[in-house]
């Protein structure tokens, strides 16, 4: 028995009664979460979720409504609700806009994994090493910071055209954030790592990194205000990703709010820099085979050597601006239609971190920015002021560890401002791959 | 009442099956909309129901937290069951709950208006139409305007093997309007809030335009402003969403999710003196319609004013009820979550620095060289080192006890305790503003406040 499809049928008929198309998104997970805090099971969560979005559209204009009671009766509120949305916004929309229509049914087959059953205790045992183990190093306090994850759930998208796919997913993530501390300087510093298959989760390498990174920090100084040459790194290098990563998206660019606005065929990077968009790299946590249309995904080249080549598009936008459709439609069941990217990937240089500082008499390796994009960024400009903290090197040697101070520059600017990259990359949790990147020079207001 | 009393005592007896100390469930169903205006037409328009509980058990100090969004008999047994028997090996005696009677009638401490299913949909729409044509209207710098208006009517109910039964209904209304300009090929935006713990009928009285003014206002100021400068200099916070330098630099500290693990840097602080006299403070969830407030936190405890720091002295941490049973001391109502997805946690409600004596204009004049931040932006904290940061979106140079030009990209970093030993003096004029909060427990409305408040000596990152 089908029941989401079973309601979703019956919805399309009122739909079709209506003049309307429309289409559902219906998303169901389960979340297992475990941490350890001084030695004892700490956290312990099970978290279960199904929930139906649906999109409701008449000519150029779409309504949504969502529901996690998933019973006949509110599914159909749910779709009266869309409706009542998007012929509300009919009354008043541009007449001129082109329709939206649905995606066609395609020939898309997703392969259905296999979910392995992992023993609750070896899921614990595992979570309970990612505190013990740093806290058997040296100057290690305690491990505010530690957890396992176990997440697997599905994805289907269903529409009034007759599309109805789905994929299903597995993964298992961990991280510890051990904090170091030595006299008065007290230091956290943390490592995350997810995987498909259980056996591919490695505490050994996440809390050997976790440790090294937060005793690294230790009895940091401050930092002489002044411009320096800058490796950003791997991990923190995404940081600078999710700073641009918006302005592909057509529809900010439609919006007026993207820098990259009329670029295409510039170039906006250095010819060292390429960046891709692959959703069908199953590695990494991005992947999905089709987009939340419903319209089969591919890969997109988005910088190739320093050259800006594609916007990313979903079906609407595609229409609306006459650009290549790439399948980037994003919402989640309670959200309305966007454009995302899925695993954002720039390929690895050829140096080793030692040879990416012994490029410059000296280098500031960001190894934290301890804000994020939550304090200094401005998406409208491209301008950044993040505090952070690092490594200071002078004629290759390390200085010691840096604090206190803010980086600061323009991130279309520092794009071209790349020398080199290093040859190995992160590991991928957060989706977006990249290696260590060399910068000429970003200022920095410290001491 | 969501759910009848009789299914969750079921529930609860299942969760105390195996040996629990304690166990408690939370019950939501929760309205939310939100509508959009974008390119002076209808954007977003999405209305949705959250639907779920969640069960929550505890053996000794160890948490076990399942949810479900199967709110029959069966569905909240099952999860019961799967939290219950997730711990083994408890020699704990087996308790059962007391008999759970109905949730108990009240007198709300906050009003009402017509929900939000009830207010019609043209007057959302005109109130966002009229910030949308009014920024557009003030100048012809302006190229987007997004104005937008969240409405979410949440349904509790909450159950705990102490006999505690309480059904409760908060509504938040939220509208902002962000606005977007261009002035010889530079480009800049600029977005104002209001928020409070109520129906959205308020937006027929409160000002729209003049939000939408000043987002156009402060949009053009910084095409026309220079980079903050750099370095350690006095800071004068204005009053309001100032207050963000108090929820980052101590509030977050101050939580027992921190504390009780001894990993935040006030967790041995208690009692001691770590600022001066003139810093006094506050968490408060009991303020009428506050952003923060509640009736009830969300682990059925009736809400609480907690006094934190008083004349400079550490006077009480923001405790739960996990954090109680972990650190003894005495739960203050601040168990909060964004959803029955996320078990609870200590959170701050309304939190601010109550008013001084200190006049703002003496503040200026007593700055040789700094920086007045007059609008903050968001902010984070590293509870365990305590260091902090948070963005600036409208500052001026303060130059011989004069506030002169204006600057922008200013981001100001710190650490938690000792920021708040340099505040040396407040205004006595308090205000409080809307922030929504990140955290364990998700995000969650909460409060900010304070006078103007000068510090002594900040971190002020600017361009070099």
């Amino acid at each position: 028995m089908d029941l989401i499809k079973d309601n979703f049928l019956k919805i399309v008929k009122l739909a079709k009664d209506k003049k309307a198309q429309v289409e559902l998104l219906y998303s169901e997970s389960e979340k297992l979460n475990l941490g350890y805090k001084q030695k004892k099971l700490d956290k312990f969560e099970s978290i279960q979720s199904q929930i139906a979005g649906l999109r409701v559209i008449i000519g150029s204009s779409q309504g949504y409504a969502y529901t996690e009671n998933l019973s006949e009766a509110s599914l159909l509120n749910t779709f009266n609700e869309a409706y009542n949305n998007a012929k509300a916004n009919s009354e008043t929309a541009d007449k001129t806009n082109k329709p939206v229509n649905l995606v066609k049914p395609n020939s898309l087959k997703v392969a259905e994994p296999k979910f392995s059953e992992i023993p609750i205790a070896d899921k614990k045992a595992l979570a309970e090493k990612l505190e013990s183990q740093c806290l058997s190093q040296d100057k290690i306090q305690s491990v505010p910071w530690a957890g396992f994850t176990e997440s697997q759930g599905a994805m289907r998208v269903l529409n009034s055209a007759g599309v109805d796919c789905k994929y299903k997913y597995q993964y298992y993530s961990a991280y510890a954030y051990p904090l170091a501390k030595d006299g008065e300087s007290s230091k956290m510093g943390g490592d995350s790592m997810i995987a498909r298959d259980f056996k591919d989760i490695k505490v050994d390498a996440i809390t050997t990194e976790a440790v090294k990174r937060a005793k690294e920090k230790l009895n940091a100084k401050t930092l002489k205000t002044g411009n320096y040459a800058t490796i950003i790194t791997s991990d923190e290098f995404v940081t600078m990703i999710n700073m641009f990563e918006d302005y592909f998206s057509a529809k900010t660019v439609f919006e007026g709010k993207s820098l990259l606005k009329g670029k295409i065929g510039e170039k906006i990077a250095s010819p060292l820099f390429t960046l891709v968009d692959n959703p069908l790299e199953e590695s990494l946590p991005g992947y999905r085979p089709f987009d939340s249309e419903g319209a089969t995904s591919q890969k997109t080249t988005l910088i190739d050597q320093g050259e800006f080549k594609s916007y990313i598009t979903n079906l609407e936008y595609s229409e609306k601006m006459n650009l290549p459709h790439t399948a980037h439609a994003a919402r989640s069941p309670a959200g309305t239609m966007s454009i995302g990217c899925s695993n954002l990937q720039v390929p690895a240089g050829k140096d080793s971190l030692e040879q990416l500082i012994a490029k410059n008499k000296s280098t500031v390796v960001i190894t934290e920015f301890t804000g994020g994009l939550h304090a200094g960024y401005n998406e409208t400009t491209g301008e950044f002021s993040m505090p952070a903290e690092g490594l200071l090197y002078e004629d290759g040697k390390l200085i010691g560890p840096v604090d206190q101070f803010v980086v600061s520059g323009n991130i279309l600017e520092t794009l071209k401002k790349i020398t080199a990259l290093g040859n190995k990359l992160n590991n991928g949790s957060s989706g977006r791959s990249c290696p260590d990147v060399l910068i000429s020079e970003l200022s920095f207001a410290g001491a | 009442m969501i759910i009848q009393t009789h299914i969750l005592q079921k529930a609860l007896d299942a969760a105390l099956s195996t040996g629990a100390d304690f166990a408690d469930i939370f019950v939501e169903d929760t309205y939310s909309s939100n509508l959009t205006v974008l390119n002076s037409r209808p954007d977003k328009a999405i209305v949705g129901q959250l639907y779920g509980a969640g069960i929550r058990v505890v053996f000794g100090t160890e948490v076990i937290y399942v949810t479900t969004s199967d709110l029959s008999e069966k569905g909240l047994v099952k999860a019961a069951m799967i939290a219950a028997n997730s711990q083994t090996g408890s020699d704990s005696k087996i308790i059962k709950p007391i008999h759970l009677s109905n949730p108990n009638q009240f007198d709300s401490i906050h009003t009402f208006g017509d929900k939000p299913w009830e207010i019609n949909r043209d007057k959302k729409m005109s109130w966002l139409n009229s910030a949308d044509q009014h920024a557009r209207s003030l100048s012809s710098h302006v190229t987007q305007v997004e104005a937008g208006l969240n409405e979410k009517f949440q349904k509790v109910q909450i159950v705990n093997s102490r006999g505690v039964s309480v059904y409760d209904e908060r509504a938040y209304s939220r509208f902002n309007v962000e606005t977007f300009v261009e002035t010889n090929g530079t480009k800049e935006s600029s977005g104002e809030n209001h928020g409070h713990m109520g129906t959205s009928e308020i937006f027929d009285r409160f000002d729209i335009k003049a939000m939408a003014a000043e987002t156009v206002d402060r949009a053009l100021l910084l095409t026309k402003s220079g980079f903050a400068p750099a370095g350690e200099m006095p800071v004068v916070l204005a009053n309001a969403f100032g207050g963000v330098i108090l929820h980052e630099a101590c509030g977050h500290g101050l939580e027992t999710t921190s504390v009780q693990t001894g990993d935040s840097v006030f967790a041995d602080k208690m009692g001691q003196k770590i600022g001066n006299d003139c810093l006094t403070a506050i968490d408060d969830g009991t303020i009428k319609n506050e952003w923060g407030s509640l009736n009830f936190d969300d682990e059925g405890m009736p809400t609480k004013k907690t006094t934190l720091i008083e004349n400079g002295v550490v006077k009480s941490f923001l405790v739960d009820q996990v954090g109680a049973m972990k650190t003894g001391f005495e739960a203050t109502g601040s168990g909060r979550k964004q959803s029955y997805k996320f078990a609870p946690a200590s959170r701050m409600r309304n939190t601010f620095i109550a008013p001084g004596k200190d006049k703002f204009e003496d503040m200026i004049k007593d700055v040789d060289y700094g920086l007045f931040a007059k609008k903050m932006g968001g902010g984070s904290v590293n509870t365990s080192t305590g260091d902090y940061n948070f963005q600036v979106r409208e500052a001026y140079v303060i130059r011989n006890g004069r506030i002169e030009e204006a600057v922008k990209g200013a981001c100001l970093i710190g650490r938690g305790i000792e920021t708040l030993a340099k505040i040396t003096k407040v205004g006595n004029e308090l205000k409080m503003a809307p922030g929504m909060c990140g955290s364990v427990s998700g995000n969650i409305p909460a409060g900010v406040g304070q006078p103007e408040v000068l510090v002594s000596s900040l971190m002020v990152g600017g361009k070099a």
